[in-house]
């Protein structure tokens, strides 16, 4: 019973993980009815700019490096969107923009290789351990993921009801043209989501580190397991991100008990192109899923 | 107005990634003469000598090309200072074989075709040099490897094929004897990764506990690059394992010792040569190695004193400490110049049968000799962590 509980609470830590990223390119899809492929390698950015630059480099503290990463990474997310997402999104057909950040990637991910080196490194110190319940053990990290998350949840509910812009958001996940005739500027609606979307990125990367370590292919298997997460939990939704996401981290640790490890990877994708088959709108029936 | 600016922009930004692109076509194919230029030879008369060399520049584990290139160009830089082999430089083509089996195919194909190389060093990983021994048999080129399956010997027959590290099949019988008779394991838990190398140790180990009548309790796969191994940890807790194999790479290691440690499975843990990487123990922290014994190639605090000239020599130049992939591919320049010189010229069929007569060659891994199947390496070391360090314990010979 006590590995039923140590798998299940892997699992919903994993799942807020997978939860996380699906929001992010949940909200660009949204946005600009773009798919980011590059996401993964903006999770792996934020945490090579927090560990390897400002933490073991600059020396800072924890509680300064985290909002600078962040900072820094919105940064990142408006110059990519100025760049690359806007100007790629008007033309008349959507692969160019989907090229673009495929290509986007790559230089990403030769880029960090270039600056900080091939070898993956760790923060010797940062949230290690875990709390013993009885015969449990809860990773400390597991915890902290949780905790981000709905923090996170919560921060982005409140954006949505009451800012001005997060209205705009959602005005023009609706109908973009409409939003557009109403006033909102759909460019600067695209860069902030995009620098939003950046700035989780860098959450998520700052929380895999403790369990993945930092190196380049650290966030790979997480893009592409958060976009089976969006997709069988309703792509274009986020209570549907939600839902995927903890499903799949769930039953995803939960067979890793039972069945050979080996074949571990292979349950979110079953789970994927399961749902693609039967219920292609997700379980929570989004009205995206083209 | 506006829109004609944005024209240019664009016109801009395009001429800069086409500038952009015509600067990394002009970087070329890290060649490299030993690195000093001062010793130009003559080359109207002596002309080089040209070995390729296909290494993990990049892909997973991009320090181990890393350390295989520096490995290589100090022994290459040595013999060139000497005067070279019968007074011939060495001249190193490399390519980067990204550490994946597709890729390594297209680089050896590439290495064969250029008649001028007459030895191939690399790939790696034994998967990788699965994947292209039949490219080098078939062009009878001969090519030295540190991958250690045993599936190299066993499920191929490949004259052309060197070892120039102990086999799978002696480190990993040493491995299983370590458990059994040092550590008096009953319940032994077997981890391994999915790969030729992974499962070649795992079928060593099995085979030779069940040749002593032990059966392992939990034998449990992963791939390279899975980042979340509670799975196979929460098996090994509840089958109550008292001792644990682990057959997989750097990274996937440093992953287990630390989710190890996290969920309380407090076991010693032998393994091959991966717990006294750098790469590894540069991830990890002494309380989650306690318990760590590695039976591995290369460990410095081994009083020999060829390896202590080669640490010296190795950390002077690259102000790094070497490794398993450092001390390998430096011992592999230094084999093909002992068969090149013993077969008096350097052409492939000439050092493949220089090869298989290798006697008596001192090296950082003791005395090498050829056995039928080509492997040139016959002794291990075995080293326990202690404070997230190596200590040299012992050597055993084959």
């Amino acid at each position: 019973m006590t590995s039923f509980f140590q798998l299940l609470l892997g699992g919903i830590g994993m799942g807020c993980i997978y939860c996380l990223v699906a929001i992010e390119y949940t909200l660009i899809w949204n946005a600009s009815g773009l798919v980011n492929f590059a996401h993964d390698k903006f999770i792996m950015l934020g945490a090579y700019i927090f560990a390897g630059t400002l933490v073991l480099k600059l020396n800072l503290p924890i509680i300064l490096a985290v909002p600078i990463a962040l900072f820094l990474m919105a940064i990142f997310g408006s110059v990519a969107a100025m760049g690359i997402f806007n100007p790629l999104s008007r033309l008349n057909s959507n692969i160019y923009a989907v090229m673009g950040t495929i290509m986007l990637a790559k230089i990403l991910g030769e880029a960090t290789r270039l600056i900080w080196g091939p070898a993956p490194f760790n923060l010797p110190s940062f949230v290690k351990g875990a709390y013993k319940l009885g015969e449990v053990s809860v990773s400390k990290v597991y915890l902290l993921i949780m905790i981000a998350t709905i923090a996170i949840l919560l921060i982005i509910e409140f954006m949505f009801k009451k800012t001005k812009v997060g209205i705009a958001m959602r005005c023009v996940a609706e109908d973009k043209t409409a939003a557009s005739l109403m006033g909102v500027n759909v460019n600067k609606n695209i860069t902030f989501t995009v620098a939003l979307s950046g700035m989780i990125c860098c959450v998520v990367g700052i929380l895999i580190i403790p369990v993945f370590n930092v190196s380049l292919g650290m966030s790979t298997m997480i893009g592409l397991k958060g976009f089976a997460a969006g997709i069988v939990g309703g792509f274009g939704s986020i209570p549907g991100a939600i839902v995927g996401g903890l499903l799949i981290g769930i039953v995803e640790s939960l067979y890793s008990g039972v069945g050979p490890t080996v074949y571990r990877d292979v349950v979110a994708f079953v789970l994927l192109i399961g749902f693609l088959l039967v219920k292609p709108k997700g379980i929570l029936n989004s009205k995206a899923s083209k | 107005m506006k829109r004609q600016m944005k024209k240019w922009l664009s016109i801009f930004m395009v001429v800069i990634l086409v500038a952009s692109l015509t600067g990394c076509a002009g970087t070329p194919s890290l060649s490299s003469n030993g690195g000093t230029n001062t010793q130009k030879p003559d080359n109207k008369q002596q002309e080089e000598i040209l070995i390729g060399v296909s290494a993990a520049i990049t892909g997973p584990a991009p320090f181990d090309g890393e350390r295989t290139m520096q490995g290589i160009n100090l022994a290459v830089e040595e013999i060139n200072a000497a005067g070279g082999i019968m007074g011939r430089q060495i001249k190193i083509i490399s390519e980067d074989d990204q550490n994946t089996a597709n890729i390594a195919v297209n680089v050896v194909n590439k290495l064969v075709n250029n008649e001028k190389i007459v030895a191939i060093i690399g790939p790696h990983r034994s998967a990788n040099a699965m994947a292209t021994e039949k490219i080098m048999s078939d062009a009878k080129m001969p090519f030295l490897t540190g991958a250690s399956s045993p599936k190299l010997v066993t499920q191929v027959d490949n004259p052309y094929f060197f070892r120039i590290r102990g086999s799978d099949s002696f480190v990993g019988q040493i491995i299983a004897k370590f458990a059994l008779d040092e550590l008096k394991a009953q319940k032994i838990g077997v981890i391994f990764n999915n790969d030729d190398y992974g499962t070649g140790g795992r079928d060593v180990v099995i085979s030779y506990l069940e040749s002593k009548g032990v059966t392992p309790v939990v034998v449990e796969g992963h791939n390279t690059d899975d980042k979340d191994m509670s799975g196979a940890i929460t098996k090994c807790k509840d089958a109550g394992i008292d001792c644990l194999i682990m057959y997989t790479h750097d990274p996937e290691a440093a992953i287990f010792a630390r989710q190890m440690n996290e969920m309380g499975l407090d076991v010693p843990v032998v393994g091959p040569v991966t717990f006294t990487l750098p790469t590894f123990l540069s991830l990890v922290t002494a309380e989650e190695t306690k318990g760590f014994y590695s039976v591995a190639d290369f460990v410095s605090g081994n009083p020999d004193p060829v390896v202590t000239n080669f640490q010296k020599a190795f950390t002077e130049k690259y102000n790094v400490e070497p490794d398993l992939f450092a001390s390998a591919y430096y011992t592999s320049v230094y084999i093909l110049k002992d068969a090149i010189e013993r077969a008096g010229t350097a052409d492939r069929a000439a050092i493949q049968k220089a090869l298989l007569e290798t006697k008596d060659l001192p090296s950082v891994y003791g005395k090498l000799y050829a056995n039928a199947d080509g492997e040139l390496v016959h002794s291990a070391v075995v080293a326990e962590i202690v404070d997230n360090k190596p200590v040299y314990s012992t050597t055993v010979y084959e």
